[in-house]
């Protein structure tokens, strides 16, 4: 398996406080990365320092293969970005400040800049001065510019920040084209979860400057995210049940609601009606409950602030 | 390196630096032919070519120093206020070598256009004042070449001075601080220390340290740049 960015131990520390500390990410060539944080929890750190444009304090990275370190903008080269908000010439139009990345990058192809535009969708503005356009469409001229160039990795920070539903919706398909077609890694960051969930193949998520978990969406999926909630006055009783009468291995008990919550894909809710009628335990509610990654997410988020 | 000068020289307008040239001259010009008004006062000032010359190199000096500023906020502080430098940033092109290009660029162009400006301000007012007989004493055009060692010298100091803004300018990011600090820089140069019109910029030394000055403190602002986090 061959990685398109991983870091290690990697900190950063802002007058004595640590804003990011000992990061260990591991984005794989080729897939989706979301990277998921609330404000402030140093996504925009990570990735400053991941394009060179800030210097950690403590662990190294690795891009494409090169060990970030100062003098490495080489590998600059293959990457493209936009790092917290596009920022452009304002005075000058949108092709222009195309022209003008392309030529610092040192890619002179001819037609990429209107390929670009046209896979953003920013038609016949492309002469209008940047300063002239919207938030969503400086989004949009953004991600042209990051892709313009053919990269082989994509860093965007909040790169569907400003957009309406539909752009979202069109950007997010672009995102898995660029990814699926054209073999481009993507590390996308957002503290919104409902938009990365669909493409992302890897959840990264970062909280006060740790990565508190990094897992695959399958396995989220499998794992967390579909259970039959089970609603029972005799939950000792109900437990039993379930695990000596149906095998189930993967239950949860939540005594204080009075809930059980049963994971196991094999139980469908007829079985434990069933068996819970035979055995005489009375049933207040039976739930299909299909947790979504944000309530996956928060549930995270509550488990490591106990922990804290 | 040559490549991102040229890169820096595409992106500058360079109608609107020829205009601002030729206004530029055409200005100092206008001044040099009120000398010959009322030769009374003027031979207060000027009783030879020699001072003449200085007065031109004096004006030239001024304005390139401050149009310089002007530059120096187009293509360095407005880069950084913006934050539009940060995107260059993310190109595989060093910090060091990006901002040395856009300085050598300002400081050459400003070299160049000091050493045009008084050759042809010489050469001109010169051609006049033999036609017309503007002054009562001559001027001759090969006082240019007699002093061409003097103005290369002046040129490189002008070209090491006009970044001294920077320090200023890079601060806050301020443009105005950028511009104003070039037009003290001037004034204090150019004001006369005692009644016989003598003043800073006369002795060939001061203009020369202060033109050192300017490419320490490029060095130095570059430099802090390059380790900055962004």
């Amino acid at each position: 398996m061959t990685y398109a960015i991983r870091t290690h131990q990697l900190t950063k520390g802002y007058r004595g406080r640590d804003v990011v500390s000992n990061v260990s990410m591991n984005v794989k060539r080729g897939e989706i990365y979301g990277f998921l944080g609330p404000n402030g929890a140093g996504k925009t750190t990570i990735m400053k320092m991941m394009t060179s444009l800030i210097k950690p304090t403590g662990g190294d990275i690795e891009v494409l293969g090169t060990r970030l370190q100062a003098n490495s903008h080489e590998v600059l080269k293959r990457i493209g970005c936009i790092i917290e908000y596009p920022i452009f010439y304002d005075k000058l139009s949108a092709r222009k400040n195309l022209e003008i990345y392309c030529e610092y990058m040192g890619y002179y192809k001819k037609d990429a800049i209107s390929e670009a535009l046209a896979l953003v969708n920013l038609k016949n503005v492309e002469d209008i001065p940047v300063r002239e356009f919207s938030l969503g469409m400086k989004q949009r001229l953004g991600i042209a510019r990051a892709i313009v160039t053919k990269p082989e990795l994509l860093i965007l920070d909040e790169p569907v920040n400003g957009l309406d539903p539909i752009g979202m919706q069109e950007l997010r398909d672009l995102f898995y084209k660029l990814s699926r077609q054209y073999g481009i890694t993507l590390l996308i960051s957002s503290h919104i979860l409902g938009e990365i969930e669909q493409i992302a193949d890897t959840i990264g998520i970062i909280r006060e400057g740790k990565l508190i978990e990094e897992t695959s969406m399958s396995e989220i999926r499998g794992n967390h995210t579909e259970h039959i909630e089970l609603s029972v006055s005799d939950y000792p009783k109900a437990a039993y049940v379930l695990e000596h009468e149906l095998q189930a291995i993967n239950f949860q008990v939540k005594e204080e609601e009075g809930l059980i919550n049963v994971y196991d894909p094999a139980l469908s809710q007829n079985d434990i009606i069933q068996a819970m009628v035979r055995n005489g335990v009375e049933i207040g509610k039976i739930n299909n409950k299909n947790l979504s990654l944000e309530g996956y997410f928060m549930q995270r988020m509550e488990g490591s602030k106990k922990h804290a | 390196m040559l490549n991102l000068m040229r890169l820096e020289m595409k992106r500058m307008n360079f109608l609107t630096i020829g205009v601002t040239f030729l206004l530029i001259n055409a200005g100092i010009l206008s001044i040099l032919l009120l000398l010959g008004i009322d030769p009374t006062i003027t031979a207060e000032s000027f009783t030879n070519a020699g001072e003449i010359m200085m007065f031109i190199e004096i004006m030239a000096v001024a304005a390139f120093v401050i149009y310089a500023s002007v530059l120096l906020s187009n293509m360095i502080i407005e880069e950084f206020k913006s934050k539009t430098i940060t995107v260059l940033f993310t190109t595989p092109v060093g910090r060091k070598q990006l901002l040395l290009a856009k300085v050598i660029v300002i400081s050459l162009l400003t070299f160049v256009s000091f050493l045009v400006s008084v050759g042809l301000l010489s050469s001109i007012f010169s051609l006049l004042n033999n036609l017309y007989g503007i002054l009562w004493f001559s001027f001759p055009i090969n006082l240019v070449w007699e002093n061409i060692v003097h103005l290369l010298v002046t040129g490189v100091a002008v070209a090491g001075m006009a970044l001294i803004p920077l320090f200023f300018g890079m601060i806050k990011y301020s443009i105005p601080a950028t511009i104003t600090s070039s037009i003290l820089i001037i004034a204090i140069l150019s004001s006369s220390i005692n009644s016989d019109g003598t003043n800073l910029f006369s002795f060939t030394a001061v203009p020369l340290a202060l033109g050192i000055v300017g490419f320490i403190i490029a060095y130095l602002v570059i430099s802090k740049a390059v380790k900055k986090d962004f």
